[in-house]
């Protein structure tokens, strides 16, 4: 499997009037699994079909392996792709939708037969080569268009929302199988998505997207215990990650009129950057609940209560504030009651009040 | 209630049924019976003595032949003008935005807003400049003319029709912008182009109008049947209106599934 990498320098790229990506600037290792994550309309896409030469961008460069493709089109720059809606061509069957790239690229019949044999194998669809794609499902023609995309050996695969068609069960099946596949052959890939869990479950990087920008990039376990910005905090997760105004003032921490107990070496921190006010970060499974009053804890009401099988979820209000929290212990108390709660001290995040940004 | 809504409907369908079908049945029946039979009253429904006499004499009658090579040749060549025209202007509409797109859309529908006994004149004085007069090549040209607007507006929502991605892969896996059109958008709206090309044949086969202004001596048989139906004898009539009608009738029966998709199926 050849590998090789991809750099794009400056992207612009407008609509109309309408600029979608603006000054992106983006690299991705030989062999890596990228995803570029963002909402819809983020410019995800966009990037993406820059790179496989189907958009051309208005400015900035873009390098596969040294190779400057920016001005070349698709058909040149060794790429392949793996279509949101499959785009498995419905008049062929199977085998010459997977052969379809290799006699573009003039292979020998020998060869493309060998070939196909191997990835159709590799995809677990070796005995569905004689059937038109009108006879399978959309789980199995995904694996067409994956086989498709790898039949080629190319030097990027790019992949634009592959798993979004396929009902739940199956998606998460397929993951599983990508990941598999992408450990196995380490093609260099870059695929789109908006849903999270399939960017950390599946990416060695993230690259979070939005209006056009990327705001943060690394890998998954970064992205989710530190975002870079309230926005990545609100965006990655499930539930979202909690945020709550606080101040500092004379010593103390504040949250509302409830005094926030925290440990000398955060203070000093708090007291080195001289904030007064910021805003705390903490996700929902970092937060202890108790039914009783203990040092440093929080007094908050439960506003609603779902049971999760696992786990249950509490929505809470601490002071103005509303938070989610998982509660490992069932908690004999119901709605409307008051819990005490603490944050694990060293999941909390701190992020600036006006530019929304990571403090610490 | 629902009950009368329903018998509203089987009479009001069966009236049109009717309406339409009726007149050409006649005709297939008057058609196939003896010439002597033709003039009787009350009408059989089915021929009572069935003979090809009507056929015979149809074709052996003077002009005949020639007229339906005629019809035959005018429309091969609409059908190739047609083709060559309407399938590069509809992957432009469909697959391009450019300014005045929409307009010219429409503009091309209003050539049709002209009907063409108000174009007779002047037509035939600027088709004798050109020496296009009584020429069979002339009639195509205003069949194309005739059958293009509707011909490019179908194919460009044939080709809408279908996805970009498609293409778009082709394109991504080493085709060229033609070959990816070639390989994949040509054949995937194969069906819709073979109803399309029909649908410009019979445009072709039945115009009658301008073919009877535009020629003398190079009749096509629309043309030449209305030129001798005062001069005619009734089961000469009932043959030339069979053999007029019945291509269209029976290329309609095989393409409706196509026509309902392309029009019915958005």
């Amino acid at each position: 499997m050849s590998k090789k990498g991809v750099v794009l320098l400056n992207i612009e790229k407008s609509f109309g009037g309408n600029k979608v990506l603006k000054n992106l600037s983006l690299e991705v290792k030989s062999g890596e699994f990228l995803v570029l994550l963002g909402p819809s309309g983020c410019g995800k896409t966009t990037t993406l079909r820059c790179i496989a030469g189907l958009e051309k961008v208005d400015k900035g460069k873009i390098f596969i392996g040294d190779r400057d493709v920016t001005e070349l089109p698709p058909s040149k720059r060794n790429i392949s792709m793996v279509f949101q809606n499959y785009a498995v061509f419905p008049h062929m069957k199977v085998y010459n939708n997977i052969a379809f790239g290799l006699k573009m690229r003039k292979f020998p019949r020998q060869e493309i037969d060998k070939k196909i044999k191997e990835v159709s194998k590799l995809l677990k669809i070796d005995n569905l080569l004689d059937r038109f794609p009108s006879q399978l499902s959309g789980g199995q023609k995904q694996r067409v268009a994956v086989a498709r995309a790898l039949a080629v050996d190319p030097d990027v695969l790019l992949m634009d929302e592959p798993l979004s068609n396929l009902d739940a069960l199956l998606r998460a099946e397929m993951r599983t199988e990508l990941k598999k596949l992408h450990r196995d052959l380490g093609t260099t890939t870059v695929y789109v998505t908006h849903d999270q869990i399939e960017a950390l479950s599946l990416g060695d990087r993230i690259a979070v997207m939005f209006d056009g920008e990327i705001v943060q990039i690394s890998n998954p376990k970064e992205i989710y215990e530190f975002p870079s910005t309230i926005k990545v905090g609100e965006f990655i997760g499930i539930p979202s990650m909690n945020f709550l105004k606080a101040r500092y003032e004379n010593g103390e921490i504040f949250i509302g009129n409830q005094k926030f107990e925290l440990s000398d070496k955060i203070r000093n921190e708090i007291e080195r950057k001289k904030l007064k006010e910021f805003i705390i970060g903490i996700r929902a499974e970092n937060i202890e609940i108790y039914a009783n009053k203990c040092r440093g804890s929080l007094c908050s009401k439960i506003l609603l209560k779902e049971e999760l099988g696992y786990t249950q979820l509490l929505t809470l209000k601490i002071e103005d504030f509303t938070i989610k929290a998982f509660s490992k212990a069932e908690i004999g108390l119901g709605i409307d009651n008051y819990v005490y709660i603490k944050f694990r001290e060293d999941k909390i995040r701190f992020f600036d009040c006006n530019t929304r940004k990571l403090i610490f | 209630m629902k009950i009368f809504k329903k018998f509203a409907q089987i009479i009001t369908f069966t009236i049109i049924s009717l309406w339409v079908l009726l007149p050409v049945f006649l005709i297939t029946v008057s058609t196939f019976s003896s010439k002597q039979e033709v003039y009787k009253w009350p009408k059989n429904l089915l021929p009572k003595d069935f003979s090809l006499e009507s056929i015979k004499f149809f074709f052996s009658s003077y002009g005949t032949i020639s007229s339906f090579k005629n019809s035959l040749i005018v429309a091969f060549i609409t059908l190739i003008l047609v083709l060559f025209i309407s399938i590069p202007s509809a992957y432009a509409f469909s697959r391009y935005y450019f300014k005045g797109r929409e307009s010219l859309k429409i503009f091309i529908l209003m050539t049709r807003m002209l009907p063409i006994p108000l174009l007779a004149v002047p037509l035939t004085s600027f088709y004798i400049t050109l020496s296009l007069y009584d020429n069979l090549l002339g009639v195509a040209l205003i069949h194309t003319a005739m059958a293009l607007p509707f011909s490019i507006i179908i194919l460009s929502g044939i080709f809408i029709r279908i996805s970009k991605e498609y293409e778009e892969a082709a394109i991504v896996f080493g085709a060229s912008k033609l070959k990816a059109f070639l390989k994949i958008l040509l054949p995937l709206s194969l069906p819709g182009i073979a109803a399309m090309l029909i649908f410009t044949f019979i445009t072709s086969w039945n115009e009658v109008f301008a073919a009877s202004i535009l020629t003398v001596e190079n009749r096509t048989l629309s043309a030449h049947i209305l030129n001798l139906l005062d001069a005619s004898p009734l089961y000469f009539k009932y043959a030339g209106g069979f053999f007029l009608s019945v291509p269209a009738i029976i290329f309609i029966f095989f393409i409706r599934n196509y026509l309902m998709k392309m029009w019915g199926g958005f």
